[in-house]
């Protein structure tokens, strides 16, 4: 195999390819990066295991075939090369990196150890606006849970009915539903996806500005494909908890609010609590956002452009996760229903049903 | 020397004057004698904290900004700065350690002083409260209002009627004649709600509720009437509590034979467990660090702690943590086999004055606050060994 | 056609439940017997087995999952004396996921009696809701650790001894032996293939052993000599670290070239190095109880011959003419009683005394016991 390219473009897709890489990989060539030569592309390889990612890049091959180099080393030797015409050849065994006067040899790992992509047979496609597609990962994947307690909660519902995608996540303090239209392509189907692969492939979307997403979904994996980079991904094996029936289907209490100065006071009020203090919403003819912070501190900020109907009541949130539902709001004008301290509030932009944020309030000692 | 009488008011209760106003004084020299408000600058904004030169113009703490700039075009308005207060707070926290071992902060710019002991050095209370009132002002350049009587609740009216820059003592005698021209509002307790009840009654001023018999009071508002009543007679019997008075809490248990069964290991820590949440409870206060101790067999003691994210006063929540760090411990044994204990102790420490407040959540199977709740009614109705934590969190795993 | 079976040798029983197996495979087994036996390689045989349509044991697929570098087949090994709660629930965690690259997955946890009761709790969660994706695969030396809810998910597999010919066919495919040397080899592993190939190496492991089978025979000559034994056992067994120790550093200072020192190599590393010790304390504990086990051995021919039994059938038969001599010194009863000893040392090793204190009080033991001469 024998490539060569631009230092800064090899790093540019380097770097990418490499964010999949897993720190804890202690098998050493399961953190490699594989370099396939093809007749006229070069594609670069990684995984964590959970997915692969692949970045192809527009470089010249002078000779065809691939070799696996060692994934940190190779990031190391790319960003300290002297910028210009970069060579990279070899086969198993030792991959020789070149520029100017600056040349490398590094031991690579046998081809034939690096795992290879799997064939997603039977699968449903679909395609998809990549901006909108960006927009709505950002808004629901953050409500999926960090925590490894239940594995369903780590992953994002993704769920097609006819022309419509859904995509669901929730952590069980909070869940984000969004809907999208499909633009090509629409079979009924779901699948749990793993937050983390979608949050990174939202990272590369944002970043390549693709307009044109192509998604399959199979039995055992989902490939993602915008561009130049495609992703594939384990899937969670396991049922989705019934989200429509947290949804409540009345309230008593309705606020109507303009999103972007609520959003910069539940930041501020917030900024007096720690992360574990809540910031308490006091509905009424005011509504007056609070914070206290025993001994430390005490926030307080009254809302403007507010409309609220209902009985007055007091309600409290963990700020994060309402400045969460906050960010994801796309309407100049937020809606918030509740009906008791204790029970969920529900999140949206006025006259604007494809984005709901349902939030479980915080529960105030005494 | 003749031995000083000890003081009818042992308490005093030091307020500073408008303080984060008059530390962005302090700052900008300028401002002196300028109406200054801090507060939200945005639209949206409120009042923190106004200069006495601002209060003239009506304008008062949880005002909206924009109404404050009506009422006061003039008015020097100032982001807060919470940093900037906490470092003059610590600054004013000094002078007043140096008066008495005992403080009580209530927040950044006021705390109680038992200043019992002051009499020793003191000739009377007026000298002491004039002493620190110069101190305050010499030392850190801010005015501060104090009130000295014979009680905490007392003491907190005496400074409210001394502001600006005063002071008022009020010795037992004057206790009636000082509270019953009061307002109810003047109660500790009596918020807008209950006033309006007390109003609904008659009852306008601290002697309407004093002429009242106590029984009455009961009746019409619970046990918050008995403490009104006894408030209203100048009665309050909470003590200065030093700020940080207790710096963890624990139980620890010794066994007459040591233990190596993990099953009776792990039941041991949560009965411990439970033992530190419900006091933690009974307090009305929570923890943010757990430690593990452990002694052994030959007399080898170690401690394991971890600082959670957020305080509890749970048992299952601090269960599950010493559980952890025993496995860690037991599996780190290594060469030395099977532990043989002599000795666990759970605790609880970086103490909070306040009950956690709780994320809830759309799992109810995650409610388990209400277990611990649920516990303590129990307890309280049935003593203390009505009821065992244990089956219920181990059949829960 | 080759078969990845091929590499499980002398557990025909275990081949046949595994071979019919194959097409199906139920969603947990337990690998259970003695050390040494082909329990874990049996284990990856079948996972090769379970993904690859032909059960080739030589494509790519089969080679990875025999080395455990295929993404689909995970092999755990204990950190430190056992498996950490935390790892258990993230492997549990993980078994929610579907394939990456095959059509299944294979989990399998090597030592699973190294998981305490309390992470066993956390793996029955797994184990009681089966996905169909996943097979789960413990291998463990006995089952008394486990809890009889573990026990009742899984399908238990036992593996035997295995018999001579087996043995000697692996050490004849591994090294170019003479046929004495190599039936004296086998018939001292007992059944234990990893032992076998030790001793077929030659190096600590025959050492270990030739020096056991001189201090028995010491026995019937003149035990005060037997306490220096210790000291010789002991240089040997350092010996046996040292270049286990600059094995493990080489590996070492490979993996940081490759991992660098960016976010988590730290974590990886210390990983690593847990493991490294552990070994280290392993290998160690192994031939001192390997020294007791070959001194009970050669104690038992010596009882066996002074009994009156036949020399031609002596388990250390490459000693057979010093045992018959030294046998005749001690009365068949005196030869018992010295086993017992090295069966109390054995046990009280394996409950973790201090090995080479152990050792050195059962030869003290030995040693004080006067030889009495018969008649």
């Amino acid at each position: 195999m024998h490539i060569e390219g631009e230092k800064e473009a090899l790093l540019e897709v380097g770097q990418s390819v490499l964010r999949a890489v897993s720190p804890r990989a202690t098998l050493p060539v399961l953190g490699g990066v594989k370099i396939e030569a093809g007749r006229d592309n070069v594609k670069f390889v990684a995984t964590d295991l959970e997915m692969f990612l692949t970045v192809q890049g527009d470089f010249a091959v002078k000779e065809q075939g691939a070799v696996v180099v060692p994934g940190r080393l190779f990031g190391d030797i790319l960003r300290n090369l002297p910028s210009g015409k970069v060579s990279i050849r070899g086969a198993d065994g030792e991959v020789r990196i070149e520029a100017g006067r600056s040349e490398f040899a590094v031991t690579g790992f046998p081809v034939a150890d690096f795992p290879s992509m799997p064939e997603v047979k039977e699968s449903q496609r679909c395609q998809i606006a990549g901006a909108e597609l960006a927009r709505a990962l950002r808004q629901v994947v953050r409500a999926a849970s960090p925590d490894e307690g239940r594995p369903v909660l780590t992953g994002v519902l993704w769920s097609v009915e006819g022309s419509t995608l859904r995509l669901v996540a929730t952590d069980s303090y909070r869940l984000a539903v969004r809907e999208l239209v499909i633009k090509e392509g629409a079979e009924s189907g779901t699948a749990i996806i793993p937050g983390r692969a979608l949050a990174e492939f939202g990272r590369h979307l944002a970043g390549i500005g693709e307009d044109e997403v192509s998604v399959w979904l199979g039995d055992s994996q989902a490939v993602f494909s915008a561009g130049s980079t495609t992703l594939v991904t384990r899937l969670i094996d396991g049922e989705f908890p019934d989200y429509r029936k947290l949804i409540p289907e009345s309230h008593t209490k309705h606020l109507k609010v303009a999103t972007e100065p609520f959003a910069q006071a539940v930041e501020r009020v917030g900024l007096v609590a720690r992360e574990n203090t809540p910031v308490k919403i006091h509905l009424g003819e005011e509504v007056q956002l609070t914070a206290t912070e025993a001994g430390v501190a005490d926030a307080w900020e009254a809302l403007e452009e507010v409309e609220f109907e209902g009985d007055p009541m007091v309600i409290a949130f963990n700020p994060r996760f309402l400045s969460d539902g906050l960010e994801g709001l796309e309407s100049q004008t937020a809606v918030m229903e509740v009906t008791d301290p204790a029970r969920p509030a529900v999140l949206k932009g006025v006259e604007r049903e494809e984005f709901i944020y349902l939030l479980m309030p915080v529960r105030l000692p005494g | 020397m003749k031995s000083s009488p000890v003081w009818s008011t042992p308490v005093m209760h030091a307020d500073l004057d408008a303080f984060y106003a008059s530390v962005e004084v302090l700052r900008e020299p300028k401002l002196k004698g300028k109406p200054v408000i801090v507060g939200g600058t945005s639209s949206r904004g409120v009042v923190t904290s106004a200069s006495y030169e601002a209060r003239k113009y009506g304008i008062h703490s949880a005002m909206p900004t924009s109404r404050a700039r009506r009422l006061c075009p003039n008015a020097i308005f100032i982001q807060p700065d919470f940093e900037m207060y906490a470092v003059k707070s610590k600054e004013v926290r000094r002078v007043f350690d140096s008066f008495s071992p005992v403080v009580e902060p209530l927040s950044l710019d006021e705390a109680f002083l038992d200043v019992s002991g002051a009499s020793k050095m003191w000739a009377g209370p007026e000298e002491m409260a004039k002493g620190l009132r110069d101190d305050v002002l010499g030392q850190t350049g801010l005015s501060v209002s104090v009130g000295i009587a014979p009680n905490k609740f007392l003491a907190k009216l005496a400074s409210k009627h001394s502001k600006p820059d005063g002071m008022v003592l009020i010795h037992p005698d004057e206790v009636d004649e000082f509270l019953r021209p009061l307002p109810v509002e003047a109660l500790w307790g009596v918020g807008t709600e209950t006033a309006s009840i007390l109003k609904r009654f008659g009852l306008r001023t601290i002697g309407d509720v004093v002429n009242l018999p106590q029984s009455s009071l009961e009746r019409a508002l619970g046990s918050l009437g008995g403490h009104i009543a006894r408030l209203a007679r100048g009665i309050d019997d909470r003590g200065v509590v030093a700020d940080s008075p207790r710096k963890s809490m624990g139980a620890e248990e010794t066994f007459e034979r040591d233990l190596t069964d993990t099953g009776e290991i792990l039941r041991v820590l949560l009965k411990l467990s439970d033992r530190v949440a419900s006091r933690l409870r009974a307090r009305g206060i929570s923890g943010q660090t757990v430690t593990l101790k452990v002694r052994f067999s030959n007399f080898t003691t170690i401690t394991r702690s971890v600082t959670l994210p957020a305080e509890v006063d749970g048992a299952r929540s601090i269960y599950l943590v010493v559980r952890d760090l025993i496995s860690r411990v037991l599996s780190g044994g290594g060469a030395s086999g099977h532990p043989r204990i002599r000795l666990l102790g759970v605790s609880l420490s970086n103490l909070k004055d306040w009950p956690p407040s709780e994320q809830l959540s759309f799992d109810p199977a995650a409610g388990w606050s209400d277990a611990d709740r649920t516990l303590d009614l129990v307890r309280r109705r049935f003593g203390e060994e009505a009821i065992e934590f244990g089956v219920l969190l181990e059949s829960s795993d | 056609m080759t078969s990845v079976f091929d590499r499980i040798p002398g557990q025909q029983r275990v081949r046949e439940i595994l071979e019919r197996a194959v097409e199906s495979p139920g969603d947990s087994y337990l690998f259970v017997g003695p050390r040494g036996v082909g329990k874990s390689e049996a284990a990856r045989a079948f996972a090769a087995a379970i993904l690859c349509p032909d059960s080739c044991g030589e494509c790519s697929l089969c080679s990875r999952t025999i080395r455990g570098i295929h993404p689909d087949v995970q092999i755990f090994q204990p950190e430190g004396y056992v498996y950490p709660l935390e790892l258990i629930r993230e492997l549990v965690v993980s078994a929610r996921l579907t394939p990456l690259e095959a059509e299944k997955r294979v989990i399998v946890i090597e030592e699973a009696d190294r998981i305490v009761e309390r992470s066993q709790n956390a793996l029955l969660k797994a184990l009681e809701e089966p996905t169909g994706a996943v097979t789960w695969i413990l291998v463990a030396d006995a089952l008394d650790p486990f809890l009889p809810t573990v026990l009742s998910r899984c399908q238990i597999v036992e593996f035997v001894p295995v018999n001579e010919e087996a043995v000697a066919a692996l050490v004849a495919s591994r090294f170019k032996l003479e046929d004495e040397v190599s039936k004296q080899t086998v018939r001292a592993s007992r059944g234990d293939l990893e032992k076998a190939l030790a001793l077929a190496e030659g190096g600590d492991a025959a050492r270990v052993r030739s020096l056991a089978i001189d201090a028995a025979i010491a026995m019937g000559e003149e035990p005060a000599a037997a306490l220096d034994f210790s000291t010789r056992l002991q240089e040997v067994v350092a010996s046996a670290r040292d270049s286990l120790a600059d094995r493990q550093k080489a590996e070492l200072e490979q993996m940081e070239e490759m991992i660098g020192s960016g976010r988590g190599s730290a974590a990886t590393k210390k990983r690593v190095g847990d493991r490294h010790k552990r070994m280290l304390r392993r290998t160690e504990t192994d031939l001192y109880l390997d020294f007791v086990t070959y001194l009970g051995t050669a104690l038992r021919d010596l009882a066996f011959v002074s009994s009156g039994g036949d020399p031609e059938s002596v388990v250390c038969i490459d000693h057979a003419q010093p045992i018959v001599a030294a046998a005749m010194n001690r009365p068949t009863q005196h030869w018992l009683e010295l086993i017992d000893e090295c069966l109390a040392c054995h046990l009280s090793i394996i409950e973790n005394a201090n090995a080479p204190l152990a050792v050195e009080s059962v030869l003290l033991a030995l040693s004080k016991s006067p030889v009495a001469t018969i008649g």
